[in-house]
């Protein structure tokens, strides 16, 4: 048999191209299949085929390709991060500070229910408080690319992605005060816990905004070269998730640092709005179709009241709120309500932290990690049909 | 039958249609429901009203005899839509048209009237957003209506010239001065008011077309000037939206003290072969704005538009006095001696910058006084 050596043995895993590819066409059959039965929007299509052809049910994409697509994963997380920056106008929120106060109030108030309901379930305080800071995250990546598929513009739309922009900055935060408590827990030297939270901040924060003077200067030397400008963005943006990893700083932080700080306001803010949206769309199906393939259903049963609790907590809190300071944003109670539904999708990707505290402290990992994913389980599905429901009911929505 | 309703003489008001954009990289936006909810909220008592897309807003002032009076109300109006565009993070400008925007992006506004257009007309009406001036001139009766707007018609390419704001239409330079008028012209309802000569005449003329199915009420003309007969008024159309609140309210001043030369003098008839040149002159003051030529059908003589103007203030100073509106006169006097139209400030801006986003953002800034 010596002759047939040039034919290869049978693989018993595929490579990461041949995944990535078959990813990316299950991914647009699958959201396509979706959208003909149901109303709902590509994203919940895309988690859905994920979660089919991911180890919870098939494993035809088992979790070493997974860990091996982690990288465009981070690329395409920086990505959103980045558009979602370039979309928040911090002036606004300095000069609109009433919204800036909603945003603050809806995660601080959704942080304390959450918390008082994981410690009514016995959870032990820092769990608790973790779990609870995840919470305060809307998703990023579900609002940004929602309000894009259905065009959505107006005071909802932009509301709420100044709400999620706020949530994961205080979110971040909470999670990191709450790393320095479980260094001090594990009796961790002084400067674990004071130091490491500061580093993962400030250090993501200088990051980014480093990036973005690069940004800003090579670009004014290019001039009005579109093309030259995006290619200089897309480096920079591959580059900065890149050196957040080696450098153990927060890629998301320092890609939404750029993506707001890029937004420059000097005199000539000759604004070239790159049209990323062709190469983006590529990798935002392969971010969707992983989550959903990351997502385990194994937990969710025996957890499913304590979920279904945090779940119910969140979106009540949520709702209540925004609707509770419609009139302060100088919107109508029932825009208000919608609001709220379209912050429902959780970050999926605050999961990458406490894969993070993980790390360091395996046995406390685990017991955030399963009830984490449990909860993702249910509002990854969910959430990207709130989101749309909410834009679509308030007419913000291009019909 | 249409009943005028009669007001006085030589009261004035204007609508303008503003432009609704976002601060993001200043293209149009939905924001007309979302400013009118805040607005709706206090009891400001002004009429401010949505257009038929999404990106525009309308405001009208009140019933005025002074033109600084209508100023101070329109900076009120103006402060009171700032404050409230601020708060949303949208921006406000004058402007005919955006440059820049894509008509099939726009979006209809959700009232029955809207749909309904939108139904009949097709992607005319989605095209239709672009941004007038009107000015209201009062008058006593429908036979001094019909008289008005025939007389005001030799002077259109006056106004137009001087309000010109559009030069730039779906991203181009449409080397014209005003692109506005040319997306009104394909609406079949465009045009010019026939040539008849009282009130009882124009009656028959609008209960033949009603009766054919045509119209069913004057919104339905779109002409250039038209009487308003519910509210006592001739209307004249043509004009962009100025840049400013002061270049609008000087124009509406000019109109007045125009229509008190025609009130006064009433050996001035209407002449029907006002409308031989009419379009020929409307299309050069588009054009070429101020170096356009007017041709006068009466004795075929071709001054450049610029020269006519100036020629019409002169003619004007003695009834300008009467009425108060010299200082007007004079601002638009400035203007047209300096060359200074709002369609050259948009090319010289954006010569300089070369980003249409970037000449929006100026054009906003200016609108709202930053």
């Amino acid at each position: 048999m010596a002759s047939l050596d040039f034919l290869p043995t049978f693989p018993d895993a595929l490579n990461v191209l041949t995944a990535a590819g078959l990813i990316l066409i299950a991914g647009i059959l699958g959201a396509r299949l979706a959208a003909r039965w149901l109303p709902v929007p590509a994203i919940t299509g895309y988690v859905l085929t994920g979660l089919l052809l991911g180890p919870a049910v098939l494993n035809v994409v088992d979790i070493n390709v997974l860990n091996k697509l982690g990288l465009l994963v981070d690329l395409a997380l920086g990505l959103v991060l980045f558009e979602l920056g370039r979309r928040v106008d911090y002036q606004w929120l300095l000069r609109e500070k009433r919204l800036l106060a909603t945003g603050i109030v809806i995660s601080l108030c959704t942080f304390g229910a959450l918390y008082w309901t994981l410690t009514m379930f016995g959870f032990s305080t820092l769990i608790a408080s973790m779990a609870a800071a995840i919470g305060m995250a809307s998703s990023p990546a579900v609002a940004l690319n929602v309000v894009r598929e259905v065009k959505a513009e107006g005071q909802l739309s932009e509301r709420m992605l100044n709400i999620v922009v706020i949530g994961n900055a205080l979110a971040f935060i909470g999670f990191s005060m709450g790393l320095s408590v479980l260094h001090l827990e594990y009796q961790a030297g002084w400067r674990s816990y004071v130091v490491h939270p500061l580093y993962l901040f400030f250090g993501s924060v200088l990051l980014g905004w480093v990036a973005s003077r690069i940004l800003i200067w090579l670009g004014r030397w290019l001039g009005r070269d579109g093309q030259a400008h995006l290619i200089l963005m897309l480096a920079l943006i591959a580059a900065t998730v890149g050196m957040a990893i080696m450098f153990k700083l927060s890629a998301l932080i320092a890609l939404l640092a750029l993506g707001i700080a890029s937004r420059s306001h000097g005199p000539r803010r000759t604004v070239i709005e790159p049209d990323f949206s062709q190469f983006t769309a590529v990798l935002y199906v392969l971010l969707f179709v992983y989550a959903g393939a990351k997502l385990e259903l194994s937990h969710l049963r025996e957890l499913a009241p304590v979920v279904l609790a945090y779940i119910a907590v969140r979106f009540g809190v949520t709702i209540f709120l925004t609707s509770a300071l419609a009139p302060a944003n100088g919107i109508t109670v029932r825009k208000g309500a919608l609001l709220g539904l379209g912050l429902t999708p959780l970050s999926g990707f605050k999961i990458v932290l406490v894969h993070h505290a993980a790390g360091f402290y395996p046995q406390f990992g685990v017991e955030l990690t399963t009830l984490m994913v449990s909860i993702l389980v249910l509002l990854e599905i969910i959430g990207p049909i709130c989101t749309r429901y909410a834009l679509v009911a308030s007419g913000e929505a291009k019909t | 039958m249409l009943e005028f309703t009669s007001s006085t003489p030589l009261t004035m008001g204007v609508e303008l249609e503003l432009q609704i954009v976002n601060r993001r990289d200043y293209n149009l936006t939905r924001g007309s429901s979302d400013l009118l909810v805040l607005l709706d909220k206090q009891k400001h008592g002004y009429d401010i009203k949505p257009e038929i897309t999404e990106s525009m807003i309308e405001i009208a002032t009140s019933v005025h005899t002074k033109h600084e009076e209508m100023l101070a109300e329109l900076s009120a109006m103006r402060k009171l839509l700032v404050s409230a565009a601020d708060k949303l993070n949208l921006g406000l400008a004058g402007g005919g048209a955006h440059p820049f925007q894509h008509w099939e992006d726009q979006r209809i506004f959700p009232a029955e009237r809207y749909r309904l257009v939108s139904e009949l007309y097709g992607y005319l009406a989605k095209q239709f957003t672009v941004y007038g001036q009107h000015i209201h001139i009062g008058c006593a009766n429908g036979d001094e209506a019909v008289r008005l707007a025939h007389l005001l018609a030799r002077y259109i390419p006056h106004f137009i010239a001087m309000s010109a704001s559009s030069p730039f239409y779906q991203g181009v330079d449409t080397t014209f001065q005003s692109s506005r008028l040319t997306s009104i012209n394909a609406f079949p309802l465009s045009g010019y008011m026939p040539f008849v000569t009282d009130w009882d005449a124009f009656n028959t003329y609008f209960e033949k077309m009603a009766r054919l199915g045509i119209v069913a009420s004057m919104k339905d003309f779109y002409w250039d000037i038209r009487p308003k007969p519910e509210y006592g008024t001739v209307e004249i159309r043509v004009c962009d939206t100025p840049l400013t609140i002061e270049t609008a309210v000087a124009l509406g001043a000019y109109a007045q003290t125009l229509s008190k030369y025609f009130f006064e003098d009433r050996s001035l008839t209407p002449s029907q072969d006002t409308y031989l040149t009419y379009s020929y002159n409307r299309f050069q003051a588009c054009r070429f704005g101020m170096a356009g030529i007017l041709i006068n059908p009466a004795n075929g003589e071709q001054p450049p538009i610029r020269d006519d103007i100036l020629q019409t203030f002169d003619l004007l100073a003695d009834t300008a006095k009467e009425l108060g509106t010299t200082e007007a006169i004079i601002f638009l006097r400035k203007r047209v001696l300096a060359s200074q139209t709002d369609a050259g400030w948009v090319r010289t801006r954006f010569q300089e910058s070369g980003s249409l986003s970037d000449v929006v953002r100026q054009q906003s800034e200016l609108w709202m006084v930053r």
